[in-house]
């Protein structure tokens, strides 16, 4: 950029804009011519005008708030609060677990009682079958045969179909493995 | 707790009240807060809707800065940089509304994804015709200009000519130094100045 003093040039576009942003950034020649020269000062001014009637006019066509701005309802939590609730929270979550768990236990223990139970039941049952073979030992189909399914066979009865070992000596004898009767 | 400082609202204050009612909030006086609440929500609700033209968008996030301002102003050390503290959470909330708006706009349709366009209620008396018209023209000719420039260029541009801040502030606000938030500024002014349509624009209205 090259200076006036009567016949020398005016400061250049990119010098007027440097004005614009910060005089100060003007060599002090520059400064100087600025002062003195009404021609540049006047487009420094021109622009800075155009500038601040841009931002007046953004300003003007900006719509209005209809809100007022408010922090009320937007408290800060302090640490202490947190800690608060924090401390609360493993409260409740203690106190969750610990029923929680108790029922679980009482149910696993329910679930043995359960089981037992069932053993005796299927023991009572089968001490059940025993004693009606105990009683009457003669399945269905020999039953059938006799012709009468209430049938109440005495015990000589019974005797004489099974025998006892006593009764039967030579049966018994008989039946031992390898003997030799005569 | 020291006793508040109150100033009337719409009266100036001083940068030594303001910087006494900002160590008043910092200490936790509501009070403090709500002056400065109203000393500066106009200023960044504009700045908001200057930057996203939506004036109910506009209200949210200005409210949204203030929260974020109010939970952290704890830890501002220099109660003097309040204001271009306050204007790096308005421009970092802004910047996160209009990522998430981009982001949003991908997965709709064009039909459902209209252009901007400044808000107006039925329940507002409608201005002018003329008015109307000069208002859209002249939102219509800040957009162009924008797309114009990058996005520091942009930021720098607004925060100087339309937020009015200084350049030690933009400085602290975009986080780089002076030098480099001029050169930005003087590359946006040098887009300005071939942008025939708005500065005639401008000129019209001055003269």
């Amino acid at each position: 950029m090259s200076i006036h003093n009567h016949n020398e040039p005016h400061l250049e576009e990119n010098d007027i804009l440097q004005a614009v942003i910060d005089n100060t950034d003007l060599s002090v020649l520059q400064q100087q011519h600025l002062v003195e020269c009404s021609q540049c000062r006047s487009s420094k001014q021109r622009l800075e005008q155009e500038l601040a009637r841009m931002g007046h006019l953004a300003e003007r066509y900006a719509p209005k708030p209809q809100r007022r701005i408010t922090v009320a309802e937007q408290k800060v939590r302090s640490p202490l609060l947190n800690w608060r609730f924090a401390f609360s929270a493993a409260a409740v979550a203690a106190v969750i677990l610990v029923v929680w768990g108790t029922f679980l236990i009482r149910n696993q223990q329910q679930g043995s009682i359960g089981n037992l139970a069932q053993n005796m039941v299927e023991a009572e049952r089968l001490m059940t079958q025993i004693n009606v073979l105990v009683e009457n030992a003669l399945p269905q189909v020999y039953l059938d045969i006799v012709g009468e399914t209430n049938l109440n066979l005495d015990e000589d009865f019974m005797d004489f179909l099974i025998p006892t070992p006593e009764d039967t000596p030579r049966i018994s004898a008989f039946a031992k493995k390898g003997s030799i009767l005569c | 707790m020291t006793p508040s400082t109150h100033i009337a609202p719409g009266s100036q204050t001083s940068d030594t009240q303001l910087a006494e009612l900002v160590k008043q909030a910092r200490d936790g006086n509501r009070f403090a807060f709500d002056q400065l609440i109203d000393r500066y929500q106009g200023d960044i609700y504009r700045m908001i809707y200057y930057r996203i033209r939506a004036r109910m968008d506009a209200e949210d996030l200005t409210q949204d800065v203030f929260i974020r301002a109010y939970r952290s102003i704890s830890r501002l050390r220099e109660p003097d940089r309040f204001r271009s503290w306050l204007f790096r959470i308005a421009v970092n909330r802004v910047n996160d509304y209009l990522r998430k708006k981009r982001v949003r706009s991908i997965f709709k349709s064009s039909d459902e994804n209209p252009v901007i366009q400044p808000q107006t209620t039925q329940f507002q008396e409608q201005p002018e015709a003329l008015e109307q018209v000069l208002k859209e023209d002249f939102w219509r000719q800040v957009g162009r200009i924008a797309k114009k420039l990058s996005k520091m260029e942009h930021e720098v541009f607004m925060l100087r000519f339309l937020d009015n801040l200084n350049i030690n502030e933009i400085a602290r606000i975009v986080k780089k130094s002076e030098s480099t938030v001029k050169t930005h500024l003087y590359r946006a002014l040098a887009k300005f100045k071939k942008e025939k349509a708005l500065r005639q624009f401008l000129q019209e209205d001055i003269t």
